[in-house]
């Protein structure tokens, strides 16, 4: 029982099953889709979970970051014709550079200026990619194909395993990495900011460390992405791409890794099912409003997350000593 | 010399807007601290309820001010029924909040409204008036003498009114407020109401230039924002300055330089502000006690 307790082989449980479910079931097209896209979006919402979980920072350009991420991928694979890990690797650091740059600016100050500055960051990096079109093909977009490695060309199923497997490595690098010395420093942070200065812990410096490694997330999952759906849009990595990572992050449970893929598959699976109801499903928009007062509902009055509610009934039925222990321990 | 007064006066439009914005962002921001992100898109959301009214019939005039009504009820609803009970929420809690508002009004306004944009109107009609070799529309100078009525008539009232005085106090510190028998309750009812509207003024003054739909804040938002913080969030009138420094540079950034660039070059002309001045033109260093 005890390597079950181990949370890396949780993941990796957890990966065979998602790439396991769709072979197994023979599933559709449309449902690998669906089931990819979670995967892709859980990438860069793990990467949200470490700025907003840890250091408590919001931004509305991570969808933004993305996007560049995308862009970048096609860009190098179609273009100069590197290969796809190469360019997995670059739509990974230059955001993070251009991460480093920005939160080097907006995260001097305590407080809400990382949330304004990359709301401008988002806006003004669609007019970017809508304008520079031999780059991103301008408003019309750009195409790619799925990705070509070591000479074997994917197809859907096995670029959705791919990204499964990325997700297990990216979650149990989490984990690991919030176990590390730095990752100590952001769970200080995040209980209390100033026993965490008193303690030594430059609150900058890690504060534009997770920024910045959150971005590099944020580049991973939009090269993903766009080798996955091949095709991508400037529009599509606006403010709304942004707000559906935090909701995902904060209705999954700030700060824990299962925690994002639990609220990506919330939000990914909600509209499909609403649109199966009767009445609810003519309505448009619903499932935007209904997970905007999810997020509200979360904050309110279980911030833990979804994450957390089986765990939580288990101990308020079957009252144990543990419960109070953790008690403690928090 | 004529284009450049031209792109003043144009600017001056813009800068209302964004001034009126600015200035319900930090009311709320400077009582209870709350950033409200949502204010965009429930100015947004207001001005469907306004080209509504308008295509039903409702004359202009009237179809604005029960607008403006409504988006104080909104603002009073937010507060009342849902912030007022997240006293205990932390800052950032309550700004996450406020961003589910904003996928709220985003989800409602094409249920209740339809998907498709709708017109609104200028409040006045009329060819342009020449005034020492620059052309104005009638509705610009309206848009420029309503903002600069109503800012004068809030500061006049913050200034030398017993409520002015309250919400100031409010804004300086909320816990010596309440010792002090300050009703911070109705001081935070009071700027969520007013906040809201001056966000559905605002627009209402940009829906007959572009189209009334679900994205049409998007601008107006963003530069309320970076007027916020190039007049630094200490002030009450810190915001509505940089509004009016944005909305001219604008202007003359995209006549002079680049109408594609302008808002890119505005942003890292801010982020160069915040290298240099990082609490804004007026603000203050701000220290907190543990």
């Amino acid at each position: 029982m005890s390597i079950l307790n181990k949370k890396q082989i949780q993941y990796i449980i957890f990966g065979v099953i998602a790439v396991l479910l769709p072979i197994l079931t023979q599933a559709k097209g449309s449902t690998i889709t669906l089931l990819a896209s979670i995967g892709i979006t859980a990438i860069a919402t793990l990467g949200f979970n470490v700025l907003l979980g840890f250091s408590g920072q919001i931004s509305l350009g991570h969808g933004a970051f993305m996007g560049l991420g995308a862009y970048i991928s096609a860009y190098f694979v179609s273009q100069m014709e590197l290969p796809f890990f190469l360019s997995l690797a670059l739509a990974a650091i230059i955001p993070f550079l251009v991460g480093f740059i920005l939160g080097l600016i907006a995260l001097r100050l305590e407080g809400h200026y990382l949330a304004i500055a990359t709301l401008g960051f988002a806006v003004v990096i669609e007019e970017i990619f809508a304008e520079l079109s031999e780059f991103t093909g301008g408003w019309s977009g750009t195409k790619t194909t799925y990705p070509i490695i070591f000479g074997h060309k994917f197809d859907k199923l096995s670029v959705y395993i791919l990204i499964i497997i990325i997700l297990v490595i990216l979650m149990i690098l989490t984990y690991n990495f919030m176990k590390s010395a730095t990752g100590r420093a952001l769970v200080a942070m995040k209980k209390s900011e100033h026993a965490a200065q008193a303690m030594g812990v430059s609150l900058f410096k890690y504060k534009l460390l997770a920024f910045s490694i959150s971005t590099m997330y944020a580049g991973i999952a939009g090269s993903l992405y766009i080798h996955f759906f091949r095709f991508a849009e400037p529009k599509l990595w606006g403010i709304t791409l942004s707000l559906d990572l935090l909701a995902a992050a904060v209705i999954g449970g700030l700060g824990t890794i299962g925690g994002a893929v639990v609220g990506v598959a919330f939000l990914k699976v909600l509209p499909t099912v609403l649109q199966m109801l009767p009445v609810f499903g003519d309505f448009d928009g619903l499932a935007f409003v209904l997970t905007g007062v999810a997020i509200v509902v979360f904050v309110m009055f279980y911030p833990r997350g979804l994450i957390n509610i089986p765990n939580d009934l288990y101990h308020k039925f079957f009252k144990r000593k543990r419960a109070e222990n953790e008690e403690v321990k928090a | 010399m004529d284009l450049f007064l031209q792109n003043i006066v144009g600017g001056l439009q813009s800068a209302s807007m964004y001034g009126l914005a600015a200035l319900g962002l930090v009311l709320i921001y400077k009582t209870t601290g709350v950033i409200n992100f949502a204010q965009g898109e429930l100015g947004m959301f207001n001005a469907f309820v306004a080209a509504w009214l308008y295509a039903n019939n409702v004359p202009l005039v009237i179809a604005v001010l029960l607008t403006l009504i409504i988006a104080g009820i909104v603002g009073f609803l937010i507060e009342w029924g849902v912030m007022r009970h997240a006293v205990k929420i932390d800052p950032l809690g309550k700004m996450i909040m406020t961003m589910g508002f904003v996928m709220i009004a985003q989800g409602l306004a094409p249920m209740f409204f339809g998907n498709n944009p709708l017109y609104f109107p200028k409040l006045l009609q009329g060819d342009p008036i020449n005034i020492g070799g620059v052309s104005i529309l009638p509705n610009t100078i309206l848009i420029i003498a309503i903002t600069l009525g109503i800012m004068a008539a809030l500061f006049y009232v913050l200034q030398k009114s017993k409520w002015g005085l309250a919400i100031r106090v409010t804004a300086e510190n909320i816990q010596t407020a309440k010792l002090m028998g300050v009703p911070t309750k109705y001081v935070s009812i009071a700027v969520w109401t007013l906040g809201t509207a001056l966000g559905a003024l605002a627009a209402t003054m940009v829906a007959p230039l572009t189209t009334v739909s679900v994205t049409m804040m998007a601008d107006i938002h963003l530069k309320s924002f970076i007027s916020a913080v190039l007049g630094g969030f200490a002030t009450f009138y810190g915001p509505v300055v940089g509004a009016f420094i944005i909305g001219i540079l604008n202007n003359l950034i995209g006549f002079y330089i680049s109408s594609k660039w302008a808002t890119a070059i505005l942003y890292v002309f801010i982020l160069i502000v915040l290298i240099f001045k990082p609490t804004g033109i007026f603000g203050k260093k701000h220290i907190k006690k543990v």
